[in-house]
This record gives structure tokens, sequence and C-alpha cells, in this order.
């Protein structure tokens, strides 16, 4: 392990002393942290220290396993549909002839014989999206019979199948595709109470420089833009505090009582109880 | 400002910074906020900017860090050191505002923002110089390793409690402490052979 000598360390000793507030600065910031505690100020973290971002890793690394599996499967020109609901590459023939029976019903003599079959189960739908419908089991046994190459082989060349195949994915992606928001949506909620904060911030701090009509005019913005608010016991009482800075005595009352009804158990009760103590006077 | 130590055991001053002081155990409990406040104050600022927290917002989020303290000193478990306690409030502090760098909070900034004046004589200079280098280092260093490096080189916390700071294992520290010593070894020796290029052209 390398250690540092003492020219090295008058660097670091360099960066304590610049980065090191004074006492005066420390004292000042002191009694600005006072100053805010006292006005209500509140400071919201995310819930959890590294949940988010690790629930967003285990996102992005489920995402990145069915990026990588869709593309080998993709590479093998599997159909996933095939493998997802474990049907077999018979299965799968049988499914592809019916379908190129049911699309070209005339010239094509082979598809003509296997058409009425399933036709018979569904003759709504010719060509069946769902997979698993009865009919292609039931194309199997004629399959052998049929001059199964030149039915089979062709199928990836022909245009019917290539439009098969991504029907079947397309089913399959939309449920990928649901869980993309998710992720997404998680910041907004963070936004949603950063917004919050930035509103009531201001609020506070309009209450504290004296200016209480500014701050009731920011927290009626507040309530207004988030009517069911995180914050709603700390605008509580910023605005108790600023009717009372109003003179507006009876309004905070109210409010006040309506706070420890509203949030009972709240730990703001008592401050918000105290902030008008003219209202309190019996 | 009342230092009501009231018992604490306030003490092992550790490193060369002024204010660096470690309050464990019991004592803890019973040291008042401002106590507290004026003990880790420069920790916390010092913690924020190289969590690459700009100049102008580290004294504004140091005062949060302290706000979410004062509202949970009550929950603060005494076993636990607490300037771990700190890091861990301040690193989600430093992150959130990183991640919501909202408009209207830049802007209060940089109302808000006093651009130090720095007339400097020649030594003022050169520990500016200094902190600039140890600014620049830190930046480039990963984060993993740049907690680890600011928590024992600058923090002079010890590899458990780091350890216990950032969650990880002992040999995860000493092995991020090696590179980022390393690392930092070099930019200082870098630094130097620039000034003497400097001084002898």
């Amino acid at each position: 392990m390398p250690e540092l000598d003492d020219g090295e360390r008058a660097y670091l000793a360099a960066f304590i002393a610049v980065h090191t507030p004074s006492g005066n600065d420390t004292r000042a910031a002191l009694a600005d942290v006072h100053q805010r505690v006292a006005g209500g100020d509140v400071v919201v973290l995310p819930p959890a220290p590294g949940d988010s971002d690790r629930t967003r890793l285990w996102i992005a690394a489920g995402l990145v396993v069915v990026a990588v599996a869709a593309a080998v499967l993709l590479a093998l020109r599997v159909d996933i549909s095939a493998v997802l609901l474990g049907r077999t590459a018979d299965d799968h023939r049988a499914e592809a002839v019916y379908a190129d029976a049911s699309d070209s019903d005339g010239p094509d003599g082979t598809a003509v014989r296997r058409a009425p079959e399933p036709q018979s189960s569904s003759a709504s739908e010719p060509r069946p999206t769902s997979p698993q419908l009865q009919p292609p089991e039931a194309a199997i046994t004629p399959e052998p019979a049929v001059t199964p190459e030149p039915a089979v082989m062709p199928q990836p060349a022909t245009t019917p199948k290539p439009e098969a195949t991504p029907k079947t994915r397309s089913a399959s992606t939309p449920t990928h595709d649901d869980e993309l928001p998710a992720p997404a949506e998680r910041p907004s909620a963070d936004a949603t109470l950063h917004a919050e904060m930035a509103l009531l911030r201001p609020a506070q701090r309009a209450l504290r420089s004296g200016n209480h009509a500014r701050a009731l005019q920011l927290l009626d913005d507040h309530a207004r833009s988030f009517p069911r608010s995180a914050l709603a016991e700390e605008r509580s009482l910023v605005r108790i505090q600023a009717l009372c800075g109003l003179d507006r005595g009876d309004e905070a009352r109210r409010e006040a009582k309506a706070f420890g009804t509203r949030y009972r158990g709240s730990p703001l009760t008592d401050r918000a109880r105290a902030a008008c103590p003219e209202a309190e006077a019996p | 400002m009342t230092d009501r130590g009231g018992g604490g055991q306030v003490g092992a001053v550790l490193g060369p910074q002024p204010d660096f002081t470690v309050i464990t155990g019991e004592a803890a409990r019973r040291v008042d906020f401002d106590t507290l406040f004026e003990a880790h104050y420069g920790f916390v600022c010092r913690a924020l900017r190289s969590m690459q927290v700009d100049a102008a917002s580290v004294e504004d989020l140091a005062q949060d860090v302290f706000i979410v303290l004062h509202r949970r000193l009550a929950d603060y478990d005494a076993n636990r050191e607490i300037r771990s306690w700190l890091w861990g409030i301040a690193r989600r502090v430093a992150s959130t505002h990183a991640r919501s760098a909202q408009r209207a909070q830049r802007r209060l900034h940089a109302v808000r923002a006093e651009p130090r004046t720095t007339t400097a004589p020649d030594e003022q200079l050169e520990l500016q110089r200094r902190a600039t280098v140890v600014d620049q280092f830190l930046e480039a260093l990963p984060q993993a390793h740049r907690e680890v490096f600011v928590l024992i080189e600058i923090e002079s916390m010890s590899a458990p409690q780091a350890a216990e700071a950032l969650g990880i294992k002992l040999n995860t520290v000493y092995s991020r402490l090696r590179v980022a010593r390393q690392r930092f070894q070099r930019a200082v020796a870098r630094h130097r052979a620039r000034e003497q290029r400097q001084a002898h052209a």
C-alpha cells in the first residue's frame, strides 16, 4: 500500500483549508439552520438510500437479459411464441402450412387439402393469431402424407410466414413495453416531491423574511398545484404562521384547530398551536 | 451558541483540520445539536464538495443535511460513528440535488452565491492552487474510489469506519484506497513537474 508523503499531504491540507468554512461562517450557518427549523423548513430525502438506484439497476439488467435472449432467438430463427408456449417444431410447421393454406386457398393443391380441416373449427378466423388453437394439431397428421418438404421448406421464404412471426412477437413485446414506463415513473414521483419542495421553500423564506402576504400567495399556488400534497402538514403550518403574521388571528386559530384534527399526532401540532399565541389565549 | 457538551466525550482530534472531532457512544446522545453542528459543519461542507456539489450550493446543502439531522437526532444510533451518519445524509442530499437540478433552485443559488473574494497573498494563492489540484483529482476519480479516499485521507477516518460509512467490505476499502492513492501521487507529481517547468521557463 503506497503511503502519502508530507508533500502530498500538504495538498490535502490545502484542500481542507480552502473548503472548511470559518468559525464565523459556521456560526452564521447555525443561526440560519435554527431559523429554518423554527420556520418549519423541511428537507425531504428519497425514501431509501440506494434502493431506487438498485431497482433501476435490476430493471436495466433484466431488460438487457431479455434483449440478449430475444437477439439470440432471432439469430437462431426461432419463433419466440413457440419457445414461450413450448410448442414443437412440428406444431409450428403444421401451423405455417395451415396459414399458407388459408391464405392461398385455390391455386396450391396441397393447401386445398388441408384447408377444410381447420376451417371446420374456425371458419371465420382463417389465420389464427393465437397459435394454441386446435386446428394446427389436427393438421399434423396429414402433414407427412402431403408432400411435406415443398410445403414446409419454403416456409421462411413465403410471404405470409414472416408476417405471422412478427405478429406473435408483437404480442409478447408489449408486456416488456409495459414494464418500461415503470422505471421512468419513479423519477417523476421524486420530481413531484422536489417540485413541491421548490414551491414550498420560497414560501418559508418569505415567511422568515416577514413577507407574509407573499408567503400566503405562494402557499395558495402550492395548494393549487398540489392538492394532495405530501407536504400538506408543513404547508398548513406555514399558512398558520403567515396568517398570524398578517394579524388574521381568527383565521390562524381556526386553521390551527383544524390542523390538530386533521393531522392528529403530527409532530408539528405543537408548533401549529403555538404559532399564534394571541389566538390561544382564552 | 452554547457548548453544552454535558460531559460529552469530544476529542480525538485527528488530522490537521481545526474542527475535526469524533463524538462517539453515549456521549453523542448527550451532545446537543449546536455542538454537533459546530463540530461537523466543516466536515459536511467538505464532504459535499468532494461529492462534486458546486461551490455555490455547498452551504445551502450543508444546512439541509443538518436540518435532516435535527429532525432525526432522536433516531440516532449512538453506537454508530456520527460522521458515518452525516456522510450518508450528505450523500443523499447531494444526489437529490444533482438529480432534481431544478431551475428554480439554480436561479436561487445563482442569486445567493457570492463569489468568495480571494484577495489572496502568495500563500493563499498557493493554497488555492493546491486545493484545485485535489479538486480536479477528485473530480476525475471514480465515485467509489473517491469516497474511500476522502473519508480516509481527508477526513482521517479509519478503514473500518470508512467501510461502515460506505457499507462496503474492509478489503474493498483497502483496494480502492490503494488505487486512489496511486492516482493521487501521480496527480501531485504531474502538478509539481508543471510547476518546475514554469519556474525554469
